[in-house]
């Protein structure tokens, strides 16, 4: 979604000339059955079972053309007779049959809170999110301070002039000497810290006090006098999550168009409906789009979700979505609604890219001029996380654990 | 010896070698291929049967390759 047309082109790839000659070899290459072959086909007549199920439940007419493939390349027709009946799978189409059948591949699009805040986007929907409310208001996740709510490289100037005594320096050489790679160092002042490697220690959590704020900045000058390195990742207070979500935002937007610009845009930004209502129809549409893409109300299930509102498996490191008629007739009835959006918001994008200053002062003078009072939803007493959770049929713990009694009584 | 003696040599002992018919073979020759693949329900009825005939040939695919790997392991020997 975020990442432009060159990862679309990589997910589809097609032969320049025409398709090699060795794939014509392999078909031409016969001989009698290897035992291995014969022994692995007859192990995994069940997975090939539940795949000729799959078939004949989505793709009854073209059973025949899929099956008398060689076993190789049966997912790849599958995609391929499936992608024009319904819509085109993001496939790994080298898959054996075996893992294809536990689980449809989907690929979710929806900005997750992760997503949202680790700003890792192309510059033109990074623009674009600048004018868009905060969407997780009211999130509980902005409820706690995060681990190190603070900065502690940036803690004032009056620590950085300060010079480490040689008392201060022994104390870290020993401290760190006393513990093994990976031992955690809890101080009771409140912060801990973890060995990573005799040179190298990371800073895992710190309370929000100013003695532990200037403590751990004097660590960091010791540190790096030293030559070890520490590492950690800056946070916020559940004040400045709460209060100030979109200032990291506004803040790398302003590295790219410049503080005037930025200024321009109201405290809160504007609501998807607003964005719409100025925009749709003119030369920025799809403006509108992003900002139902940023709050997951595009009514898509593949723009709106994010793999954090998804149920996962234990153990699994992804969701399983079953491949079910009605987890295809939602993708697919969505289909066409997700490209169209999809293809305003690149096309917006790709605009802002070709002059990011100038093109996004435009587009920000123009939202300006429009005069819509920026409508201001009560978004922190009214979030439900729960309205965000996808809801295609996804494999969950307990029926998990069901399918394995069932098979203990089958083997009994 | 010139080669072709040799040859000779190795096919008149290959010809001593008693003939294997593995249990496997006869069972997958009955059993009628759909879909491109062994026929679900037939392999379920002879699933005993398969079991034991897979573990035949995996106990011959060790003998052949223990074998194998004795004759690799025999030195050359200069011709008397």
């Amino acid at each position: 979604m975020m990442r432009g047309p060159l990862v679309e082109e990589a997910h589809n790839p097609r032969p320049q000339d025409g398709w090699s000659l060795s794939l014509l070899a392999e078909m031409l290459q016969v001989g009698p059955p290897l035992l291995t072959g014969i022994i692995n086909a007859l192990n995994s007549i069940g997975d090939v079972q539940k795949f000729v199920n799959l078939v004949q439940l989505l793709l009854p007419e073209y059973e025949n053309e899929i099956m008398s493939a060689p076993r190789n390349k049966r997912v790849y027709k599958f995609c391929f007779y499936f992608g024009k009946k319904y819509y085109p799978l993001p496939a790994n189409t080298d898959c054996p049959p075996a893992e294809w059948v536990d689980g449809m591949p989907l690929e979710l699009m929806g900005l997750s809170y992760g997503g949202y805040h680790e700003l890792d986007m192309r510059p033109g929907y990074l623009l674009m999110l600048a004018l868009v409310v905060y969407p997780y208001e009211g999130d509980e996740r902005d409820a706690e301070d995060d681990s190190i709510p603070f900065n502690p490289a940036a803690w004032g100037n009056s620590v950085k002039k300060w010079k480490p005594a040689a008392a201060d320096i022994q104390w870290l050489k020993d401290m760190l000497s006393s513990l093994a790679v990976g031992a955690h160092w809890v101080a009771p002042m409140g912060f801990e810290i973890v060995k990573v490697s005799e040179k190298e220690f990371k800073l895992t959590n710190a309370a929000d006090t100013p003695d532990v704020k200037e403590v751990l900045a004097r660590t960091l000058i010791i540190a790096e006098k030293l030559g070890i390195k520490a590492t950690f990742t800056a946070g916020r207070t559940k004040e400045q999550k709460e209060t100030a979500a979109r200032i990291p935002l506004l803040d790398k937007v302003q590295d790219i168009v410049g503080a005037e610009t930025v200024r321009k845009i109201p405290k809160h930004g504007w609501e998807p409906e607003d964005l719409h209502k100025m925009t749709d129809g003119t030369r920025f549409e799809g403006v509108g789009d992003l900002a139902d893409w940023a709050c997951g109300q595009t009514g898509c299930t593949l723009l709106d979700c994010s793999y954090e509102d998804c149920q996962y498996v234990e153990g699994m490191a992804a969701p399983i979505f079953k491949w079910t008629k009605r987890n295809v007739d939602i993708l697919t009835s969505e289909w066409p609604k997700v490209q169209e959006i999809h293809a305003r918001i690149d096309k917006m994008a790709q605009w802002l890219e070709q002059d990011q200053a100038n093109h996004f002062w435009e587009l920000v003078n123009f939202l300006i001029n429009c005069k819509v009072k920026p409508t201001r939803k009560d978004r922190m007493n009214t979030y439900d996380r729960s309205e965000r959770l996808c809801q295609l049929d996804q494999a969950d713990e307990y029926e998990e654990e069901d399918e394995q009694e069932q098979e203990e009584v089958n083997i009994d | 010896m010139s080669q072709a003696e040799d040859i000779d040599r190795i096919v008149a002992a290959l010809r001593k070698v008693p003939e294997k018919k593995l249990l496997l073979i006869q069972l997958v020759n009955s059993i009628p291929i759909k879909n491109g693949e062994f026929d679900y329900l037939e392999v379920q009825n002879k699933k005993l049967a398969i079991n034991l005939a897979i573990q035949e040939t995996k106990v011959y695919g060790a003998h052949t390759m223990q074998a194998v790997e004795a004759l690799m392991a025999l030195k050359p020997k200069a011709e008397v």
